[in-house]
């Protein structure tokens, strides 16, 4: 099974895309901050990363960067989850290496399909 | 080396007594020269025919000689030879004959001597006569002795005969001595063809010749004597010429002399009448014209050629005519005429004004033959003169117009000189007033005049020219202001020679520089009252800046606190956002879940139930969007992302999200939107589109909602800057015209009858305005009609700029 990385802190956020991942066929990995999903996305590899913005500590651009930065993961798409894109938010997740964003609030039943278009994979 | 006749064409030659007398000399040894030559050459003819005489002389006994020769030799040879005693004549050895030698019957022998052989013994006795004897010869190229082998002139004698000369002769030197020869040929007779025969000889042949040669002494002798009192002829008969030569010369000398002298003087004369430049005419009493100079060439226009011997009256202009009769009738009775002013005419027509002075020409006798005038043109001088009253006039109109006046003074003679306006200017009477340095002062105000005085005095010492201004007081009173100048002219010494200058009345000047004084003061003063009430002005003007300033001051504080109230809201509004939206998050997406029974099957009732949770949620979170996005756009803080899409899918989109609701109230939905391409905020607009859709189904119970796409082009612009409308309409309840001014204002929420609640936020067409307005840059209207429907249309172009 394909392992996505979710870097979220809010529990209800992640328990709802946890449950939209694994109808969809993923095995999903949490990691709570910035810092753990930095650490993770290097050893394991996933097949994506989902990357919320808003965390405590580094953020999720910086974790982006970090991840970005570390070389072994340069291919693997980050997609951010934003609850509001403000001026320059847009441009400061794709400068920090972001393969697509979404707005919160995501609906669940459709954010799978819309992940794989973004990242072209055809099929669900 | 030949003379001219002292006559050179270039004007005077002038030959003074010593040049006459050289060229005389010239002529004198020149003739002696030739005379010598021609006695000579005389003398020489002379000598030579002598010489000739001589010579022929000597030919002549030179020939008889010759012919005796011959005579005897015929002799001889007619006697066919002569025997004679062979004891007195050896026998010819060349003499080849058979009867050569015979011999007598008493037994003396006898030989023959041939002709030549006598002739020749003949010879040498001759030749024994004397120390200069004749030398005769007899030779034949075909000699039979040597010695009658011919010599070399003999032989070209020979040839010479052989071609038909009969004789030649030559002067030479034989044995030192000048001799005359002779050389004639001897033609073969019948005679001579006995002993010659046998030589080959011919009658009529040249068998040689014999040669005479006569002493040319005695001649010579002769000839000298004869040339010697020739000689003394001709000497004499040379200093014959020579003397008539002398004489001749002598006398003509003196003669010529004269003459030139004269003559010199008349060239002299000639030349000064040539080169005057009045014209000088002299005319015989019938005034014919006999001398015409190169001045009157020059003044009346005719040359020389034409007027000599034409009548004077050439030049006498038509009123004029008696003139000249008139001008001889005072010469006659000895009258002198000096600068008698006339007029004559030129050969091109112009008449001139001459001053003419007329001379009597008299001959040797004192006899009136003539008269002599001469004219000098005055007519240039009548026209300086013209020209100098004239400038006279202007200079003195001049000094008129500027009031200017000038003086001199004359140092050495202490006399005045005042122009026409001085006097003017000084209102003095010329006449009455006597101009000197003195009288001058006396006009000056008494208070300038040692000013004026010392000014002068200083500028005559210090050599520096000087101006200064005075005043001049009159009898009655009245001043003139003048403006004096004057520079003082030295002599090569240094002493002051005179004085000029001007004095020029600027009464009128100085009044106006009183009354400009005058302005002056006034405008000062008037400046003065005007800065005063500027820098009132300026002080007010300084107080109100300064409030200004202070209000500025508050005004740039209140500023700041509403920027710092700004930066809170949005703050606030970012967290609100997030805040808010999270939890928001949770309900719609596990409602959303459960519906779908993703965590488990649910019954119908159950899934109403979560639908109703799900909706609210939805309700609630587009709420806050709403709020969130007025505060937004309030404070200008909506980032526009424009995009190129097909309106046809937005409208698509938005339709499927109202499609159930749609359907449930058994709305019918008509469509008419082609593919329509635009650059625009695709979020926004479509935001704006649910807005006018699901306000259509909201406020419609039966009918029909129907949404419409047109693309428009505003007059007078191309089709880049066309619009595209969107309308959405329904046929709902309207609304009433007093509330449609009020549709787009925030929290208007419309009261229909037949529903008690009609959700909304009272800002969903408040913020589609708001972002058609001011995003968009489109605009939108509203037609409605209470009860039959309502028609919303939003324009914005195709392009958002």
């Amino acid at each position: 099974m394909k392992k996505v990385l979710v870097i979220e802190d809010n529990s209800d956020n992640m328990r709802l895309i946890t449950y939209a991942l694994e109808r969809a066929g993923y095995e999903v990995i949490p990691a709570e901050s910035g810092e753990r999903g930095v650490e993770l996305a290097i050893s394991l590899r996933p097949f994506f990363i989902i990357m919320d913005i808003n965390l405590p500590g580094i953020d999720g651009i910086e974790a982006t960067r970090q991840i970005r930065a570390s070389g072994a993961n340069g291919s693997i798409p980050i997609i951010a989850i934003t609850s509001f894109a403000m001026f320059g938010d847009r441009d400061k997740m794709i400068a920090a290496g972001c393969t697509a964003y979404f707005e919160k609030p995501i609906d669940p039943l459709t954010i799978v399909r819309k992940i794989h278009e973004s990242i072209s994979v055809t099929g669900d | 080396m030949l003379w001219r006749k002292g006559r050179t064409r270039t004007g005077m030659k002038s030959l003074s007594g010593k040049d006459h007398r050289r060229e005389l000399k010239k002529y004198g040894l020149t003739a002696i020269v030739l005379w010598t030559i021609l006695i000579v050459g005389l003398l020489v003819w002379n000598f030579k025919l002598e010489r000739k005489n001589t010579i022929d002389q000597a030919r002549v006994e030179a020939r008889a000689i010759w012919t005796h020769n011959l005579s005897y030799r015929k002799w001889v040879t007619v006697m066919g030879g002569v025997y004679v005693r062979a004891d007195r004549m050896s026998p010819n050895p060349y003499l080849k004959i058979k009867d050569r030698d015979k011999l007598t019957t008493d037994g003396m022998a006898l030989t023959m001597a041939n002709p030549a052989y006598v002739t020749r013994q003949v010879f040498e006795i001759i030749k024994k006569e004397s120390d200069q004897p004749i030398i005769n010869r007899i030779v034949s190229e075909k000699y039979l002795n040597p010695l009658n082998k011919p010599d070399e002139w003999e032989q070209k004698g020979l040839v010479a005969f052989a071609a038909g000369e009969s004789e030649v002769s030559e002067l030479t030197q034989l044995e030192g001595r000048s001799y005359l020869r002779l050389f004639r040929p001897m033609i073969t007779t019948e005679g001579c063809l006995l002993c010659h025969g046998e030589q080959g000889y011919q009658v009529g042949d040249i068998r040689g010749g014999i040669s005479v040669a006569v002493p040319m002494a005695h001649y010579d002798k002769i000839e000298s004597a004869a040339l010697i009192n020739m000689a003394f002829v001709y000497l004499f008969l040379w200093g014959l010429g020579v003397g008539a030569i002398v004489f001749y010369h002598v006398k003509i000398d003196n003669k010529q002399l004269l003459l030139l002298e004269s003559e010199e003087k008349n060239r002299l004369l000639s030349s000064i009448v040539q080169s005057s430049g009045d014209a000088i005419i002299a005319k015989d009493l019938d005034g014919v014209i006999l001398a015409w100079n190169s001045g009157a060439e020059q003044i009346y226009g005719y040359s020389a050629e034409e007027a000599i011997g034409q009548s004077i009256s050439l030049i006498i202009p038509s009123d004029h005519t008696d003139e000249v009769a008139g001008l001889i009738a005072q010469i006659k009775r000895g009258e002198q005429i000096e600068n008698y002013t006339t007029e004559r005419v030129c050969k091109d027509g112009r008449r001139i004004t001459v001053s003419l002075t007329v001379s009597p020409v008299r001959d040797g006798e004192g006899k009136l033959v003539g008269i002599s005038a001469i004219a000098h043109d005055v007519s240039k001088q009548i026209d300086a003169e013209e020209v100098l009253r004239f400038t006279t006039e202007r200079l003195k109109q001049a000094q008129r117009l500027a009031r200017l006046g000038s003086w001199e003074l004359d140092l050495v003679t202490n006399t005045l000189f005042w122009s026409e306006e001085i006097y003017r200017i000084f209102e003095v009477d010329p006449a009455r007033f006597g101009a000197s340095y003195e009288a001058f002062l006396g006009l000056i105000h008494p208070d300038d005049r040692a000013a004026v005085n010392a000014a002068y005095s200083d500028s005559v010492r210090n050599r520096t020219p000087y101006a200064i201004e005075h005043r001049l007081l009159f009898p009655d009173g009245r001043i003139k202001y003048v403006l004096e100048q004057c520079e003082t002219i030295y002599g090569v010494d240094g002493t002051p020679l005179r004085s000029v200058g001007t004095v020029q009345d600027i009464t009128e000047r100085k009044e106006t520089e009183e009354k400009i004084r005058e302005l002056n003061a006034c405008l000062e003063r008037r400046v003065a009252e005007r800065t005063t009430e500027l820098q009132a002005s300026q002080q007010a003007l300084m107080n109100i800046v300064e409030d200004l300033n202070e209000k500025t001051a508050e005004l740039e504080q209140a500023n700041a606190r509403l920027q710092e109230l700004d930066r809170l809201k949005s703050m606030f509004v970012a967290s609100m956002s997030h805040e808010l939206r999270t939890p928001l998050n949770s309900i719609i997406g596990f409602s959303s879940i459960l519906h779908d029974e993703w965590v488990g099957p649910l019954n119908l009732e159950q899934k109403k139930d979560l639908d109703i949770v799900h909706r609210c949620g939805r309700h609630l979170l587009s709420l806050i969007n709403d709020v969130i996005d007025v505060s937004k756009i309030e404070a200008g803080k909506i980032e526009s992302i424009p995009e190129e899409f097909d309106l046809r899918g937005l409208i698509d989109e938005a339709i499927s999200l109202i499609k159930k609701d749609l359907e449930e109230k058994g709305l019918e939905l008509k469509l008419n939107v082609p593919p329509q391409l635009i650059y625009s905020d695709q979020r926004r607009l479509f935001q704006c589109v649910l807005n006018l859709l699901s306000n259509a189904v909201k406020f419609t119970e039966k009918g029909t909602v129907s949404i419409e796409v047109q693309l428009v082009s505003s007059p007078g612009q191309e089709s880049e800057d066309s619009f595209v409308e969107i309308t959405v309409a329904d046929t709902g309840i309207g609304i009433r015209s007093e509330d449609q001014p009020r549709m787009f204002q925030p929290f208007v929420r419309l009261i229909s009858p037949t529903q008690a609640n009609i959700p909304g936020t009272g800002l969903g067409l408040y913020l589609t305005h708001k972002l058609i307005h001011e995003i968009l840059h489109g605009e939108i209207r509203l037609i409605s009609e209470y009860g039959q429907g309502s028609r919303f249309t939003i324009k914005i172009p195709v392009r958002m700029p």
